[in-house]
C-alpha cells in the first residue's frame, strides 16, 4: 500500500516537472521571439531614418519570429486555459459535479480539434520538405518555420490533455463526496 | 443542398456552441470541419491559408499595441490622462463624466482595444466620480459605452484585421472611425451633461486652473506624447502601422524604466507574459477562422450571398438597413475580432455592389461591433465595465441603452448612409 502511494506520488512529480519545464520552453521561447520583433522592426526603422539602409532580411526573420511566437504564444494561452470563451449554460448550472462534466466534455472537444490541426500541420511540413521549399530572401528552410505549428500545437494538446485530467479528478472526488 | 443554405447551417452550429460556452477557437474549429466535409473540400489548404496571412508584417501590429498599451497602464499614465483632461474640462457640469469619455478616447489612441480602455482609465477614474456623487451603477455604465471609443479612435486591433483580409490600407481603416468616433464623444457629452443636470446631485469641481494645466502637463507630458510620436509618425509617412506600434513599445519601455522610473522588470515581464497570453487566444481563434474565410472564397459564398440579397431587394436603403440590423445580431453573439473575420469576407462583394467603399466598410463594421460590445448576451464591454465597477450588469444596463439608443445608433446611421463622414479624412490626409 506505501509503495504503491510512493509510487503515484513520484509518478504525479515527474508529471508536475516535465509540465514546468513545458512551461519554461513555451514563456521563454515566446519571450525570445517576441524581443526579436521588437528589436528588429525598431532597428530597421532606426538604420532607414539615419543612414537610408533598407534590408527585406530583418523583415523576413522578424514575420518567422512571430509565427513562432504565436504558436507558443498558443501553448502558453493553453497552460493558462484561458482561451476565450462566451458561454451562459454555466452560469445556469449550479451543481459542481455538472460543471466539471461540462468541462470534461469541452476538453474532449478541445483535444481532437488541436489532434486534428496537428495532424494537418505534420502534413504540411512533410510536403514542404520533400519539396525543399526555402525562405524568397534568407533562403532559409520553411519547413523549420513551419515547424512551429507542429511544436505549438503539440504544447497546446499536452497542456489540454492534463486539464482534462485535472477535471476529471475533480469529477470523481465530487461523486465521492456525495457517496460520503 | 444549396451551398448558402449549408453555410447558414454551420452559422447556426457556430452560434449555438459559442452560446453553450465551448472555447472560441473549438468553435470555429469545429465549424471549420463541418464545411469542409459538407463542401467535400481537401483539407492540404488549411495550413497555407493559416500561413499565408499569419506570415505578414501588417498583423505583427496587433501584439505591440497590446504590449505598449500594457506597458503605458503599468507606468501609470491612464491617471496621467485623466488629470490632464480633468484640468481642462472638469469644470462644467457632470465634467468628470465627460473626463471619462474623452479620456477613454485618449487612451484609445494608445493601445486600439476597448478592453484595455476600460480597464486603465475606469480603475483611475471611478474612485473620484464617486466622491463627487456620481451613482456607481451610472459611471459603470458610461465606462463601458466609452470603452468603444478606443476602438474607434485608431489604431484598432479588429481593423488591422479588416485592412488585412480585404487588401484595404490599415492607415485608412483606421482614418475612417475618427469622426464617427469624435462625434459619439460629443454626443456621449451631451447625454451625460443632460443626465448628470436632471438625476444626479453632483458636487461642482474648483474652477479651471492655467497652474493646475502645467502641471498635469508637466508630470504627464511624456506620456502625453506617445500617440503623437506613434500616429503623428504613421500618418505623416515615417512609418507603417506595425512600425508605430514596435516604436510604441520602445517609447513605453523609454518611459516607464528611465523617465517615471515607474516599471521594473518584475511589472515588464508581467505584461509580456499578459500580452503573450493574449496572443495566443486571439491567434487560434484567427487561425481557424482564416480557414473558413478560404473556405468562403473556394464555394464562392460571398458572391452568392451578394446576388441573393440582391434579389430581396433593390432599394440600397433597405438592404443597408438589413445589414447592419444582422450586423448588430451578430455582434451581440460575437466579440469584436471573430465577427470582423467572419463578416468582412463575406459581406466584401456585397458592400462594393452597393457602392459602400472598403473605407466606409471598414467604419461600418467597427462601429456595429463596438455596439455589440455593449449589447448582451456577448457584451464584453459591459462585462468587463461591471468588474472594474464592481457593479452587476442589471444594475446599470439601463443607462447603457440610453447611450446606445440616442448614440451609436444614430452615429452607424449617420456612417451608413453619409460616406463622407467616414471617408473624407482618409482622403485629405492620405489620397492628397
Amino acid at each position: 500500500m506505501v509503495s504503491n502511494n510512493s509510487n503515484k506520488q513520484s509518478k504525479q512529480s515527474a508529471v508536475q516537472l516535465f509540465l514546468k519545464s513545458l512551461q519554461i520552453v513555451e514563456e521563454y521561447g515566446s519571450l525570445i521571439a517576441f524581443m526579436i520583433m521588437i528589436i528588429l522592426v525598431n532597428l530597421a526603422i532606426f538604420l532607414r531614418i539615419t543612414i537610408n539602409f533598407e534590408s527585406s532580411s530583418w523583415e523576413e526573420i522578424a514575420r518567422f519570429s512571430s509565427i513562432w511566437m504565436y504558436m507558443l504564444a498558443i501553448a502558453v494561452a493553453s497552460q493558462e486555459d484561458s482561451h476565450l470563451r462566451a458561454g451562459f449554460l454555466e452560469k445556469y448550472i449550479h451543481s459542481d459535479k455538472k460543471k466539471y462534466l461540462l468541462e470534461i466534455i469541452f476538453k474532449v472537444i478541445m483535444i481532437i480539434c488541436i489532434f486534428i490541426f496537428i495532424w494537418w500541420s505534420i502534413e504540411q511540413i512533410k510536403w514542404v520538405f520533400e519539396t525543399k521549399q526555402k525562405s524568397l530572401v534568407l533562403l532559409i528552410d520553411m519547413w523549420l518555420v513551419y515547424l512551429a505549428f507542429v511544436v505549438g500545437g503539440f504544447f497546446a494538446l499536452i497542456h489540454t490533455i492534463y486539464s482534462l485530467y485535472y477535471y476529471s479528478q475533480k469529477y470523481l472526488q465530487s461523486f465521492e463526496e456525495v457517496i460520503r | 443542398m444549396n451551398s448558402l443554405l449549408i453555410m447558414g447551417l454551420y452559422i447556426l452550429l457556430l452560434i449555438f456552441l459559442i452560446f453553450i460556452g465551448l472555447p472560441l477557437f473549438a468553435c470555429f474549429a469545429i465549424t471549420c470541419f463541418g464545411m469542409i466535409y459538407s463542401f467535400g473540400l481537401r483539407t492540404d489548404f488549411t495550413i497555407p491559408a493559416i500561413f499565408v496571412n499569419l506570415n505578414s508584417f501588417t498583423l505583427m501590429a496587433i501584439p505591440f499595441f497590446v504590449i505598449s498599451g500594457g506597458l503605458m497602464a503599468e507606468s501609470g499614465m491612464s491617471k496621467m490622462i485623466v488629470n490632464f483632461i480633468n484640468s481642462i474640462i472638469g469644470k462644467i457640469k457632470g465634467g468628470l463624466g465627460f473626463v471619462l469619455i474623452v479620456s477613454c478616447g485618449f487612451f484609445g489612441a494608445i493601445t486600439g482595444s476597448s478592453g484595455a480602455a476600460i480597464s486603465a482609465i475606469g480603475t483611475a477614474i471611478l474612485p473620484e466620480m464617486d466622491q463627487y456623487g456620481y451613482p456607481r451603477n451610472y459611471s459603470t455604465a458610461l465606462l463601458a459605452c466609452s470603452g468603444l471609443l478606443g476602438q474607434l479612435i485608431p489604431p484598432s486591433i479588429p481593423l488591422i484585421l479588416f485592412g488585412m483580409i480585404t487588401g484595404t490600407s490599415v492607415a485608412a481603416c483606421w482614418l475612417s472611425t475618427v469622426i464617427p468616433g469624435i462625434i459619439l464623444i460629443i454626443i456621449y457629452g451631451i447625454i451625460n451633461y443632460v443626465q448628470c443636470k436632471n438625476n444626479f446631485q453632483i458636487k461642482d469641481i474648483e474652477g479651471f486652473s492655467f497652474g493646475k494645466l502645467l502641471i498635469s502637463v508637466k508630470k504627464g507630458g511624456f506620456s502625453l506624447l506617445f500617440p503623437v510620436i506613434v500616429l503623428g509618425g504613421i500618418y505623416s509617412g515615417l512609418f507603417t502601422p506595425t512600425e508605430g506600434g514596435a516604436v510604441g513599445v520602445a517609447y513605453a519601455i523609454l518611459v516607464g524604466f528611465i523617465i517615471y522610473r515607474s516599471l521594473n522588470l518584475k511589472k515588464f515581464f508581467s505584461v509580456v507574459k499578459d500580452t503573450i497570453s493574449i496572443t495566443g487566444c486571439i491567434y487560434f481563434i484567427i487561425m481557424f477562422i482564416l480557414i473558413i474565410s478560404r473556405i468562403f472564397t473556394l464555394e464562392r459564398l460571398p458572391m452568392m450571398l451578394a446576388e441573393a440579397v440582391m434579389r430581396l431587394s433593390s432599394n440600397r436603403v433597405i438592404i443597408l438597413l438589413l445589414i447592419n440590423i444582422m450586423l448588430l445580431i451578430i455582434g451581440m453573439l460575437m466579440d469584436d475580432i471573430s465577427s470582423m473575420l467572419i463578416c468582412a469576407p463575406l459581406l466584401f462583394p456585397l458592400f462594393q455592389q452597393l457602392g459602400v467603399t472598403p473605407i466606409q466598410m471598414a467604419a461600418i463594421l467597427a462601429i456595429n461591433q463596438g455596439t455589440g460590445m455593449l449589447t448582451p448576451p456577448v457584451a464584453t464591454n459591459l462585462f468587463m465595465a461591471s468588474r472594474v465597477g464592481k457593479v452587476p450588469v442589471a444594475s446599470f444596463i439601463r443607462y447603457t441603452m440610453i447611450y446606445l439608443i440616442f448614440g451609436n445608433i444614430p452615429v452607424l446611421l449617420l456612417v451608413t448612409f453619409i460616406p463622407q463622414l467616414s471617408i473624407w479624412l482618409p482622403k485629405i490626409i492620405l489620397y492628397r
